[in-house]
């Protein structure tokens, strides 16, 4: 993955590759960094767990190792070496908050997530293949421990674990912060029915499900 | 989210700094900043103006908002007014904070500007939690909360959201059993309903 493929998904022109010009190269820099900061966002705010962005996170991953690279030729008191610095360190610090909000969820809700997530087809998978390897191996670490632990010293008859009852599920229906980015017409917003319209900008406390497809879609930021 | 996190991120809000010393622009990745000329005022991110301001490499420009009498009308119209008015800045808390500890000594008249948005905060955060209160005591699951601050709205983040989840599903379990017993009505056990969201988070 490269920033070539960045910019083809923001339609900026490729015309002049060869000599892509600095500023060009921020730009898209900088939208995947902004991309980044409302996921880390939305993922801490939400009570479900949100669809993977392992493509930014890879942009941005590659962004920060080639900035590794350049920034050995400078000198380590030079401004600009520090300037660079302090903010790589702020972006790594999103990306692993970012990644351990994740890792939080998945190994609180574990087989929920993992039903879900076999009940979606690839399009729609919102874990990364790692994440879903881990939510994998964290479930069976946790039933082979319940079992060496106590449950094999159980009479055969109360060995049994229905798994069902042993689900932990968020609470979709908990209340959120949320910002609207776009103007969003008749949303309804309580049991009975009752419908706002969301003017860009405006800020609301309601329950995560019943706005949980504008997140999805963009049209709305947790906060 | 914790409060550092949200000083983190109104650390991202471009200010204005006069550097001392001269230099071309530095390409970060969250935008360009500089040239540098020495004693021309230029934009960065907050938190790198505060660490130049730290290594004594700039004065700080305060916000065009930091200033004694806009402060005192903001309060005043604060006051007056039943609903929130609009700060002049969404991370007003953290900048001022930021700059008042580190750079007072760019800012004119800092110690009465320090109280002046303690006051305003102060009227802010009394009114915030009147509201709840009665917010609460409403039957409603869903507010409004324009021009409220990440700030002010994270500081009743735990409790605010909590009491709401646990008044919406009272009101579940309540319309849970009411269906219960009138469907049902030989049973007289209707505790149990609603169950799988006791279960949940």
């Amino acid at each position: 993955m490269s920033l070539a493929d960045v910019r083809d998904d923001l339609n900026i022109s490729d015309e002049d590759d060869q000599n892509l010009s600095d500023e060009e190269e921020l730009i898209t820099a900088q939208k995947v960094l902004e991309n980044l900061e409302n996921a880390w966002l939305n993922e801490q705010n939400c009570p479900d767990i949100l669809p993977h962005q392992t493509e930014m996170l890879e942009l941005m991953l590659g962004q920060i190792s080639h900035m590794d690279e350049n920034m050995k030729s400078l000198d380590k008191n030079d401004f600009r070496f520090i300037a660079h610095k302090m903010e790589l360190e702020r972006v790594r610090y999103i990306i692993t908050s970012y990644l351990r909000t994740r890792l939080k969820k998945i190994e609180k809700f574990t087989k929920h997530i993992l039903i879900e997530e076999d009940s979606r087809d690839d399009e729609h998978k919102r874990l990364s293949e790692e994440e879903t390897q881990y939510a994998r191996e964290f479930h069976q670490g946790i039933c082979s421990h319940f079992n060496q632990v106590a449950l094999q010293y159980m009479p055969p008859n109360l060995q049994g674990t229905d798994e069902k009852q042993m689900i932990v599920r968020p609470n979709l229906l908990s209340h959120i912060y949320l910002k609207a980015k776009k103007d969003v017409a008749s949303v309804v917003v309580g049991a009975d029915d009752e419908e706002v319209d969301l003017v860009a900008g405006s800020q609301h406390i309601i329950p995560y499900q019943l706005i949980s497809d504008l997140v999805l879609s963009g049209k709305a930021q947790l906060i | 989210m914790e409060p550092c996190e949200l000083e983190f991120i109104g650390e991202n809000t471009i200010i204005g700094v006069i550097p001392n010393f001269t230099m071309d622009p530095i390409h970060l990745i969250s935008g360009s900043i500089g040239p540098f000329r020495a004693g021309l005022p230029v934009h960065v991110p907050l938190w790198l103006a505060i660490h130049m301001k730290k290594q004594q490499k700039c004065r700080i420009v305060p916000p065009e908002w930091m200033e004694v009498d806009l402060l005192e009308e903001i309060r005043e119209e604060e006051k007056r007014s039943k609903f929130f008015t609009k700060m002049p800045d969404e991370h007003y808390m953290v900048i001022s904070k930021l700059i008042l500890c580190n750079a007072a000594d760019d800012v004119p008249s800092a110690e009465e500007i320090r109280t002046k948005i303690k006051d305003i905060f102060d009227i802010r955060d009394a009114k915030l939690r009147t509201s709840i209160k009665t917010f609460l005591q409403g039957s409603g699951t869903y507010a409004k909360l324009d021009n409220l601050t990440q700030f002010e709205i994270h500081t009743v983040r735990p409790l605010l959201p909590h009491a709401l989840d646990h008044i919406a599903r009272y009101q579940r379990a309540a319309i849970a059993a009411e269906r219960r017993t009138t469907t049902m009505s030989n049973s007289g056990f209707a505790g149990s309903s609603g169950h799988n969201s006791f279960f949940s988070q």
